[in-house]
């Protein structure tokens, strides 16, 4: 789907000469002096109808003098999509939400006639050189969702078609890799990456120049670099976005570790659940190969760097990086304890350096715009930016980038524009090995140590927000669930730990807890984080910890009163505090109501006057948010 | 804290046997002697192009698995002599990982995410209908062999939640009223 670049009518580039003349030629591709018609095509797109709207606008467009269609990544606001965006020539832009078959075609109809629609726009942008914006529309920056943001490492996201090698340089694509191969020395590298505070976004937050460090001071014959992009946290979708919207960014930063630390060959370990991210991957590498920026002396510096993918087989436990060395092995993938470390030994017994994907996409920008920037977009202890993807309760669900030591409230309530039903409860962060953030804690500066001071972590970018008819118990039983499946079952605090403690947060949900339960839980838990092998086993037991830590009544009314406050639940109990009425004279029977209620407490054909059952309903309030016309009121409690 | 040994007595027999155990039992199914010659051939040539070596294993049994739909005994068998293993190495690695089957399955297998997001947007009650839809149990066949039905954690669309599966085809936003036409978005289809 490349429009006017293929890899194989690409020219070699051996120069920073040929990357300025691809420089031009990605900038005529970009922007081509006619309307260009972007439709976002990650998984979210395609999943939301992005194929078919894409066939819609070409189709129509096809011949047309003055507008051209292409493809390109997320931009973030993942349930607005199918997204589409129209570039005039002059750089000036509107980015349409939710574009369907026929409001393409529609769309498709005024671009011939040079005109651009009014209704379902999203966000107006500036492009290139374009300063101002002749349409009444909220610019990208002030819309909410996007005004406390800052896209560094998604700065390419949604703008370059990302199987065009043309359009990453035309963004200054490979030119910190000529940089730092015409003008640093690995040593430079090396203490640029250590200044700008950068540190590891897989979750544990090492910093990477120090990393890179170790690697560079052990001699061997082979060393070998790791991209983990297994992405275990299931609720997080940051690196497969990244490295379906921008892969380019991500190779790049791992070449330019790999000439600081004489690593010569890497390997990207992808889940095989991501087929259009290993598609992006693969087509990346195959062209950078063509053009010389893989493979022997790149752009002739004398320095070589090959790469290849490794496709995960479906283990949480192989995003754990000794476990992840095993499987590359085609090894089963268990952990081994460390040490030794990978930088000492690691894949095939080699010294190995292994980063998450987004921590190598931050390395091209930190080379170009220097370390005292990046460091400065964060807080003391860590530079930049960090992804989350916000999902849950919230309105506004998708890709978002804070600078780091941004508060949790500004995503919840700014960006994410708040909770969908109930009142905001807490923060999901760190998945299976994270934990809740209360209410009382919404002011809290995002960053590693801030949030593993609350007793959750960071983790690799899950955020997911909690309201009010969220069963806290019941929450922490998914994750157990969630870690029995996955621990390798190599050592027996986290195989017989996990597995007890299901047990009884089963009990619990299911209305048989008994009071020692509590005390049980937290020392099985104190038990699997000291005894465990990896750390699978030892932050298996946070979701349940810091639920206790904040919600230890939930588990108390569960266990004494047999009812779940929540009314979320196995046990039910619906002790929420509302009840909810349809204003029967005013429905229309569009059905919205019965569609949203996730316990088919709504009652009513098409077409019908709709009834709540009282009896079934759990008071989530989202056929309230579901009702076109504002007629389900809500009543009592503390609403 | 608790120790260890309560731990252990504290969970029943039968429940012990989460993984990490070689002492699992080889399906009994055809060896290499027993398979035609053409099913032999079409393995040889579908792994290879990987190294003969063990780094190759996981890839041929992907490779295996994308044209069968599962991994055959005689396949296993095939890729541990090429890549100088014992058929324990190769059976213990691909029981291992949740991606490997070792028994047959429908033509499409439909991934329900049963991951956090999805978890939240009622994701249980999704696979239920995909299940009583198609009348079978998670994990079997369809009687017309066309259809499986399994859990997947996360594939990387929470911001459609809940979302579904089948090749590579994500479907997102999925309510229990689409999951009919879901179904028939590939019933038929041999892809
Ligand atoms: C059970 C477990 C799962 C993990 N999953 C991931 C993962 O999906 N992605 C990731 O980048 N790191 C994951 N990690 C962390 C890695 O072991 C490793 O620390 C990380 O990839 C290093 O990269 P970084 O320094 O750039 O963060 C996991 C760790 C554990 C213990
Ligand atoms: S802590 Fe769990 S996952 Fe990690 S090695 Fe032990 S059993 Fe395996
Ligand atoms: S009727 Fe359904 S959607 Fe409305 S509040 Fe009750 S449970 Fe929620
Ligand atoms: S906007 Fe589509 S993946 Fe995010
Ligand atoms: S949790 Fe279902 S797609 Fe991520």
């Amino acid at each position: 789907m490349s429009t006017l670049l293929q890899s194989d009518s690409l020219e070699e580039i051996t120069s920073i000469e040929d990357l300025e003349a691809l420089k031009r030629d990605g900038l005529d591709s970009l922007y081509p002096g006619k309307t260009k018609v972007l439709v976002g095509m990650s998984s979210c797109g395609r999943a939301a109808g992005a194929d078919d709207v894409y066939d819609v606008l070409s189709d129509e467009l096809d011949g047309a003098e003055n507008a051209i269609v292409g493809q390109t990544g997320c931009l973030g606001f993942c349930d607005r999509e199918p997204l589409v965006e129209v570039v005039e020539p002059n750089g000036q832009s509107i980015i349409y939400e939710e574009v369907t078959e026929d409001t393409a075609e529609r769309l498709a109809d005024a671009i011939t006639r040079g005109d651009l629609p009014e209704g379902g726009v999203l966000a107006g942008r500036l492009h290139h050189e374009a300063r101002s914006h002749d349409y009444d529309v909220p610019l990208f920056d002030e819309v909410p969702f996007y005004a406390p943001q800052e896209r560094v490492v998604l700065g390419n996201s949604g703008l370059i078609d990302p199987e065009d090698l043309g359009e990453y340089v035309a963004r200054d694509g490979f030119f910190a890799l000529e940089e730092v191969l015409s003008s640093y020395t690995p040593e430079e590298v090396i203490d640029e990456v250590k200044d700008s505070n950068l540190r590891g976004r897989g979750g544990g937050g090492f910093p990477t120049g120090q990393k890179w460090e170790f690697l560079a001071g052990n001699e061997a014959d082979e060393k070998y670099l790791i991209c983990n992009a297994d992405e275990g946290d299931p609720g997080a979708y940051m690196d497969r976005t990244l490295l379906e919207s921008d892969p380019y960014s991500v190779i790049e930063g791992m070449i330019i570790a790999g000439y600081a630390t004489g690593a010569t060959h890497g390997y990207m370990y992808v889940r095989a659940e991501y087929p259009l991210a290993i598609d992006h991957l693969q087509n990346a590498i195959e062209t950078l190969r063509s053009v010389g920026l893989l493979g022997d002396d790149i752009l002739g510096s004398g320095y070589g760097f090959d790469l290849e993918i490794k496709k995960g087989a479906g283990a949480f436990v192989c995003g754990e990086e000794t476990a992840l060395m095993a499987s590359i092995e085609s090894e089963r993938g268990m952990p081994r304890p460390r040490p030794p470390f990978p930088p000492q030994s690691g894949l095939w017994g080699k010294p190995t350096n292994i980063n998450n994907v987004e921590t190598w996409a931050n390395v091209p920008q930190i080379v170009l715009e220097g370390a005292d920037w990046f460091a400065d977009i964060g807080t003391d202890q860590s530079g930049g930016t960090k992804v989350f993807s916000v999902t849950g309760d919230v309105r506004n669900t998708g890709l978002v980038e804070v600078p780091l030591g941004t508060e949790l409230e500004t995503v919840v309530f700014d960006i994410g524009g708040g909770t969908t039903g109930g009142d905001f409860k807490a923060v999901q962060t760190g998945g299976p090995s994270g934990g809740v953030i209360p209410e009382e804690y919404g002011d809290t500066p995002i960053d590693y140590d801030t949030l593993s001071e609350l007793g959750s972590m960071m983790g690799s970018g899950g955020m997911i927000v909690i309201d009010e008819s969220t069963c806290m118990v019941d929450q922490s039983r998914f994750f157990l669930d969630f870690c029995v499946d996955e621990s390798c079952g190599k050592c027996p605090p986290c195989r017989y730990g996990t597995k007890k403690t299901l047990q009884i947060l089963e009990r619990i949900t299911n209305g048989e807890g008994e009071a020692e339960d509590i005390e049980e839980l937290r020392s099985l838990g104190d038990t699997m984080g000291e005894a465990s092998l990896c750390g699978l086993g030892q932050t298996a037991p946070n979701p349940v910890m810091s639920t206790l830590d904040y919600f230890e009544q939930e588990y108390w009314a569960h266990i004494e009163d047999e009812e779940c406050p929540a009314g979320d639940c196995e046990l039910g109990g619906g002790a929420h505090a509302n009840t909810y009425k349809i204003l029967h004279d005013e429905c229309v029977g569009c059905h919205q109501c019965a569609k949203a209620c996730p316990v088919d407490a709504i009652s009513g054909e098409q077409g019908e006057v709709h009834e709540i059952d009282p009896e079934a309903c759990i008071g989530c309030g989202q056929c309230v948010e579901a009702c076109p016309l504002d007629i389900i009121e809500v009543r009592g409690g503390e609403a | 804290m608790a120790s260890l040994d309560s731990i252990r007595q504290s969970i029943h027999e039968s429940d012990a046997d989460v993984g990490g155990d070689d002492a699992e039992i080889i399906p009994a199914d055809a060896d290499v002697e027993d398979v035609c010659d053409e099913e032999v051939d079409t393995v040889r040539s579908l792994i290879e192009p990987f190294p003969d070596d063990k780094e190759g294993v996981i890839p041929a049994l992907q490779e295996v698995q994308g044209e069968y739909g599962y991994l055959p005994r005689f396949s296993m068998q095939l890729i541990a002599d090429k890549a100088g293993t014992s058929m324990a190495h190769v059976y213990g690695t691909a029981s291992f990982y949740s991606q490997f089957y070792l028994e047959p399955r429908g033509e499409h297998t439909i991934k329900v995410c049963t991951g956090t997001a999805c978890h939240v947007k009622g994701a249980d009650e999704i696979s239920e209908e995909f299940c009583d839809e198609l009348d079978v149990e998670l994990e079997e066949v369809t009687d017309d062999g066309q259809f499986t039905v399994s859990h997947v954690r996360c594939i990387g669309a929470c911001s459609l939640a809940p979302a579904v599966m089948v090749g590579d085809n994500v479907h997102g936003n999925v309510t229990e009223e689409k999951v009919p036409d879901v179904i028939e978005e590939y019933r038929g289809d041999d892809a």
